[in-house]
């Protein structure tokens, strides 16, 4: 146990790793802070949620319309003091008084104007509930699935196959929309595009930053005895060449450990700035995330917060399996300089491999089947996300065949190193 | 001078070598070679490009007034040609489409029958290359307006003046030429950085970790070794930075381009303007020296780090926030953006001399240090 601690210790300790760390979660917060202007706005919708529920159904819409038409007279109640006119929406009113609303000097006091656009933030979402509900009942997966497939320039097998993963997605498409699923609010991707932002921007910040420092603690501790010319005490030691195991689960650990820090302070900072408090229970397929040409539609039923809960154990699960890779680079080239850049080289590989695969084969699906792929888009995991990785179970069987995969090869790089001649 | 050229020996050993070719094949794949293979990108840019080219060589650089006469004539004649091929097919006339006015008014229409023609239409060359001919004719005519309009900020003001009186502004520089040459030579630019430091964080870590720097001490060259291997480092950096540069200008050469090299950037059609009324190709050289002096700033910094840091761990993970930070300095405002007219003209000279002036106190701090430091 001892040896397991120092070592972890000889990581931890060294100074850059938390210089590191410290910069990547500023950088994580600046980027945070410099999109935080429309959280204000977003604060507005768990209000509404607050009043009349997230769920859309009949109840739900009267009390909306309820509220709704009492800003609205409120409003109006403020225009006919200052300028004698009422109006039958709020927009029309924002569109008449623009300088009014936008001047320091004009007719309307602070407290006014702030009241005028909560109202029309709610206004919004009381107009659009029809507008996507019915532009969702509308959507066509066949249409979309050979749209995609011509996109791709699939063909032949590979056209087939993906026609075959789209059939399966529309029974649960079908499904999604007979239990009301997408009969939800939540923040308007359109004009916000927070599904993205969280897990796009932010999450895959976060993998290439704990990726950066993985890769090079990873190669640091596992040729520290060669780099530091102690290799000949230490594997001679009683522990001797099982320390090899030490310094696995040290790296292991060093990665759950990193993983934890980073990304706990990014979201945890994450959330103070963007209120989701009323929003948690919202279903991610949500006619509401809609932010490009399809909406968000998941493979399974999930909320937000089990939704942001199984990304985060992907982001665990793919640190490690990076960490592994290392560990199994580091073991085969021993210069622990060059481990950093054949990771990166591998890396651009994985990034690469499906563009060089012929696009009438199956084995383009193949290649998508990689930690490298997987990471690339984490705002599509667990959806429709493409012609090429739509599967039910492409999160499962991806990391699931790598950490085989690494662990085999991981166990073969321990038992060579036994017979190995390390000097 | 024998141990100079020993230490670049060292530097270009056959791994690191192979891994900075292997590397920089990955970079140039995923991030450089859209910009050449996808030249021009679809369609308007082809006819951008297109026209452009005939202009050039029917004009010669720039467009005068006569000329200008010349080229909406032949503007009127693909009206003209329009117009017939229009009239000749059945269903425009059932959608009420004769003329290419008419085919241009129904542009946002709703109407099925008008919708579906233009779909079609966009097979067609004759529309597409209409299209940018009319916005050529467009930007020549209000060509003054159109800048004074974009460009109405007084901090540049006496600039945009100089450049409506000037002659530039009457040059052939299609925007699609210039905005790829600036994407590319900006992920060349990271691309080499990426390469110098790769090549050069072992400079002094190699040395220092098999404690040869012991015995190099004792040698007559002493602690000057240092200064050698500093300039090493610089001589290195200058080899791998002609050599990628000169591999993306040969690929470049393949957008053929060399028809615009002399024309001014302030074109009429270029979407920004600059503080230097230069030819293109002068743009050309200017970048490609600003990529020498970051690479020799960054070849300093990079020696620095390597005689400081105790460990490859450590000298990576500093190297890495450094490129970040001088990547994206190089992206907004050295490399990429340079002098662009709504940046400040000082801050890109400025940039680099702060850059230069860092790079040569680190290294004078470490040598500094050297002459000083104790042998355990």
């Amino acid at each position: 146990m001892n040896i397991k601690k120092y070592e972890i210790k000889k990581i931890l300790s060294s100074p850059i790793v938390i210089v590191l760390m410290a910069i990547f979660i500023a950088f994580n917060c600046l980027i945070i802070s410099e999109n935080s202007y429309c959280g204000k706005e977003l604060k507005v919708l768990n209000k509404i949620v607050d009043k009349v529920g997230y769920k859309i159904d009949d109840e739900m819409l009267s009390n909306f319309s309820e509220l709704y038409n009492e800003k609205l007279n409120k409003v109006n109640e403020i225009s006919s003091k200052k300028y004698n006119k009422t109006y039958k929406s709020i927009g029309e009113f924002l569109d008449e008084n623009q300088f009014d609303m936008e001047n320091k000097n004009g007719k309307l006091s602070k407290e006014e104007k702030q009241f005028i656009k909560e109202a029309k933030v709610i206004e919004s979402y009381y107009i659009l509930i029809d507008k996507f509900q019915s532009a969702y009942e509308k959507i066509d997966i066949r249409k979309l699935a050979e749209y995609s497939i011509k996109s791709y320039n699939l063909s032949g097998k590979a056209a087939e196959t993906a026609r075959k993963q789209y059939g399966k997605f529309e029974h649960r498409f079908n499904e999604l929309k007979n239990n009301g699923e997408y009969k939800n609010l939540f923040f308007i991707g359109e004009t916000y595009k927070m599904h993205s932002f969280l897990f796009k921007d932010i999450f895959t910040k976060i993998i290439y930053e704990i990726m950066i420092i993985m890769v090079l603690a990873t190669a640091y501790i596992i040729n520290y005895e060669f780099d530091n010319k102690t290799h000949l005490i230490a594997y001679s030691s009683k522990r001797g060449r099982h320390l090899i195991k030490d310094k696995l689960f040290a790296a292991i650990a060093v990665s759950l450990i990193v993983t934890t820090i980073i990304m706990g302070i990014t979201l945890g900072v994450y959330f103070i700035v963007f209120d989701y408090s009323s929003l948690l229970n919202v279903p991610i397929s949500s006619c509401f995330n809609w932010e490009y040409g399809e909406p968000y539609m998941s493979w399974w039923n999930m909320s937000f917060i089990n939704y942001l809960f199984f990304i985060i154990v992907i982001v665990y699960l793919c640190e490690l399996i990076f960490t592994m890779i290392a560990f199994v680079i580091s073991k085969s080239v021993k210069n622990s300089y060059v481990v950093f850049f054949i990771f990166a080289i591998i890396l651009g590989i994985g990034i690469m491999l499906p563009s060089y695969m012929p696009s009438s084969s199956r084995l383009i699906f193949a290649s998508t089947f990689t930690p490298f792929t997987l990471i690339f888009n984490p705002s599509l995991r667990f959806m429709e996300s493409g012609p090429l990785t739509t599967f039910k179970y492409y999160e499962v069987i991806t990391i699931g065949a790598w950490s085989a995969a690494l662990v085999v090869l991981s166990t073969i790089c321990i038992k060579k190193f036994k017979t190995q001649n390390i000097d | 001078m024998k141990v100079i050229f020993n230490e670049i020996k060292k530097i270009f050993n056959l791994k690191m070598v192979a891994i900075l070719l292997l590397g920089s094949l990955i970079i140039y794949e995923l991030f450089i070679s859209f910009y050449i293979d996808y030249f021009p990108n679809g369609r308007p840019a082809l006819d951008s490009y297109n026209i452009g080219c005939n202009m050039i060589k029917k004009y010669g650089n720039s467009m005068d007034e006569k000329e200008f006469a010349d080229f909406k004539q032949m503007y009127n004649k693909k009206v003209e040609e329009a117009n017939k091929y229009l009239s000749s097919r059945e269903d425009c006339k059932k959608a009420n489409i004769r003329t290419y006015e008419d085919f241009k008014n129904t542009m946002d229409s709703s109407d099925k029958n008008s919708c579906e023609i233009h779909n079609e239409m966009m097979n067609e060359d004759i529309f597409w290359e209409l299209q940018e001919m009319e916005r050529i004719v467009d930007h020549y005519e209000h060509r003054d307006e159109i800048v004074k309009k974009s460009y109405s900020n007084k901090n540049y003001k006496e600039k945009v003046e100089a450049i409506v009186n000037g002659e530039g502004l009457t040059d052939i520089l299609p925007e699609i030429i210039q905005d790829d040459y600036n994407d590319a030579i900006g992920h060349v630019a990271i691309l080499i950085l990426v390469g110098i430091v790769f090549m050069l964080l072992p400079l002094f870590l190699r040395d220092n970790k098999n404690k040869v720097n012991y015995i190099q001490y004792t040698s007559k060259r002493g602690r000057n070794i240092f200064k050698d291997k500093v300039a090493a480092g610089l001589i290195s950096a200058f080899i791998i930075t002609t050599v990628q540069l000169s591999a993306f200008f040969i690929l470049y050469s393949k957008n053929n381009v060399s028809m615009f090299f002399n024309s001014n950037i302030n074109s009429f059609l270029n979407r920004h303007l600059y503080w230097y009324d230069m030819t293109f190709i002068q743009y050309i050289i200017m970048t490609v020296a600003g990529i020498y002096v970051l690479s020799f700033a960054v070849t300093l910094i990079a020696a620095f780090v390597s005689s400081k840091a105790s460990n490859y761990m450590t000298a990576i993970g500093i190297s890495v926030p450094i490129l970040f930070a001088i990547g994206w300095l190089s992206d907004s405002l050295l490399i990429n953006q340079l002098e662009v007219i709504y940046i400040p003209k000082m801050l890109a000279p400025i940039g680099y001399i702060v850059l230069i002036t860092i790079s040569i106190v680190l290294i004078a701090m470490g040598w500094r240090k050297e002459k000083g430091t104790d042998i355990l």
